[in-house]
């Protein structure tokens, strides 16, 4: 594994510390040897073959999946980190009435009761986060009418309804066309900024990891690049970390040329 | 209308409805957004095998045996086969609650045919509200009461689920638990439900009016609000409607779901509900 990270700077307290950690399923190891420290603000990037962990490995930050071995810690100076989570994809019917509105009051205050529809603050609060997101003019619409970007920006939205300290994201430009693509990395980068937001990211889009990521995993069951963008996503490292399948198709290409 | 004031078995009749009727309606939210309105037919069909296995265990023990009590512990037997099934083989879910329900409904004509209690079918399978005490009244006020607190305090599990099973699990909430209570919930329903309609046409109660609902609301609210109103509007007009036509109770209760149902998809077709935020 080559990691590129300066070992001469100082290193603040990390929010999130995994140590040694891995996953497996049965027999078999989804992920393994998994040593990592993430810094508050940070966007870190996972990418890797499909079956390589990543989204294994975002679960198990979650808490939806046990460690089997390794340990995971997320601590800020004031207590547990919390987590904000945006899934792939939604499981609902398109022909639900839940509106994007209704749907943010699942996520806010008080949790255990919820029956539809939206009291004066919970318009308030979830207009708010709409807005953030240039996406306030969503929230009468039916969720399953949502296009993909649109999906997206809700769903961040639900998300940082109860301010997480770390913003998981699994493969966020999932049916998001280009200028969703665009609108998505200033996003990320505003959220920091504005936030000082951690977030990490599963993502087969290259071009998005390029540019918003300050580290990059590439991850193939196990951890086979950490570094920067520039760094980690070079040919030959893509090469390794994706299979030689890669190869013969560029070799094929040259000789059809 | 002074008929149902003045003689007990009808108004025992009215007031089952008017429980029944909107309990089994919020219920069927659930149900139905959960996908899982074959899975609710299924139990309610099954109910007749867990009487049968009741009169059976009546004849064992020679001793009375609360036959809902029967009925609950085989529903809710039934469901976590059926849940085990979905989990472990490859077979997809409808064909296995096919084959459950089925089976056991045949299991339990067979037996029931066994013990000479043939003629007692008929009320199994379409209902004897008439034949509501006040007891069982008393059982089904209750028993509703703690239906409707239970799906209202859990409502936000529900609706997570509906949306994204992830997003719940990542919110602590134990899905399986949730779920095992759900089914539990749904057997019980069955049980207690079975006298009004019977368990041939006990889940159009649960599965009826939230399909109505959804057509007309413009939000979750509206359609968990209305499901009920419907739900008891059809109940009752069922039941007038059965004492005045001369017509069974059970099927005609269906049949005034249907006719809202039939309404609704009018309306639907003619009207866009308006959603709001």
């Amino acid at each position: 594994m080559i990691s590129f990270s300066s070992v001469n700077e100082p290193a603040p307290a990390p929010i999130l510390h995994l140590r040694d950690a891995g996953v497996r399923y049965g027999a078999q190891w989804a992920v393994r040897h998994i040593s990592l420290a993430v810094h508050r603000g940070e966007i870190l990037s996972l990418v890797g073959p499909n079956g390589a962990g990543k989204s294994t490995l975002l679960r198990t930050l979650l808490g939806l999946i046990p460690l089997d071995e390794g340990a995971l810690d997320l601590h800020t100076s004031h207590g547990p980190a919390s987590l904000g989570y945006v899934p792939q994809k939604l499981e609902i019917d398109r022909t639900v009435p839940l509106t994007v509105m209704e749907m943010l009051t699942l996520n806010m205050p008080p949790r255990r009761l919820w029956w539809g529809g939206a009291n004066a603050s919970q318009r308030a609060l979830g207009l708010d986060a709409l807005a953030r997101l240039e996406a306030a003019h969503l929230a009468a619409r039916p969720v399953g009418a949502l296009s993909g970007g649109e999906f997206q920006r809700v769903m961040i939205a639900y998300a940082l309804l109860r301010r997480p300290e770390i913003l998981l994201l699994d493969e966020p430009l999932t049916g998001v066309d280009k200028l969703g693509a665009e609108l998505l990395e200033d996003l990320i980068l505003k959220l920091r900024a504005d936030h000082h937001l951690t977030v990490i990211m599963v993502s087969h889009d290259l071009h998005l990891v390029s540019n918003v990521s300050d580290r990059v995993l590439c991850l193939n069951q196990t951890m086979c690049g950490l570094g920067t963008p520039q760094e980690v996503l070079q040919e030959h490292l893509l090469d390794e970390v994706y299979g030689s399948r890669r190869q013969g198709h560029r070799h094929s290409h040259r000789h059809a040329a | 209308m002074a008929d149902f004031w003045n003689y007990e078995f009808l108004r025992n009749t009215l007031l089952s409805a008017l429980i029944l009727g909107p309990a089994c309606a919020l219920l069927g939210v659930f149900v139905t957004l959960r996908g899982m309105a074959f899975f609710s037919d299924a139990l309610a069909h099954s109910a007749l095998t867990g009487v049968a296995l009741g009169f059976l265990l009546e004849e064992w023990l020679d001793w009375p045996v609360p036959t809902m009590l029967v009925v609950l512990v085989f529903c809710f037997a039934l469901a976590t086969v059926m849940a085990y099934f979905f989990e472990r083989t490859r077979l997809k879910p409808d064909t296995i609650i096919a084959f459950s329900f089925t089976g056991s409904v045949a299991l339990g004509v067979v037996v029931i045919s066994a013990l000479g209690k043939y003629r007692l079918i008929d009320g199994l399978l379409f209902g004897s509200i008439y034949a509501n005490t006040r007891a069982d009244l008393i059982l089904q006020a209750v028993f509703c009461l703690g239906l409707i607190a239970f799906l209202l305090l859990n409502a936000r599990t529900y609706a997570l689920t509906i949306l994204q099973p992830e997003l719940a699990r990542a919110q602590g909430i134990r899905l399986e638990r949730m779920n095992y209570f759900f089914a539990l919930a749904v057997a019980a329903t069955v049980a207690v439900g079975m006298k009004m309609v019977g368990a041939l046409l006990l889940s159009a109660l649960i599965v009826i009016p939230p399909a109505a609902a959804k057509l007309i609301s413009g939000n979750f609210r509206a359609m968990l609000c209305l499901a009920p109103v419907l739900g008891l509007t059809a109940a009752v007009a069922g039941v007038v409607g059965s004492n005045t036509l001369g017509s069974p109770t059970g099927p005609t209760i269906v049949l005034a779901n249907v006719a809202i149902l039939l309404a609704c998809i009018l309306f639907s077709l003619t009207h866009r509900p308006r959603a709001t935020a």
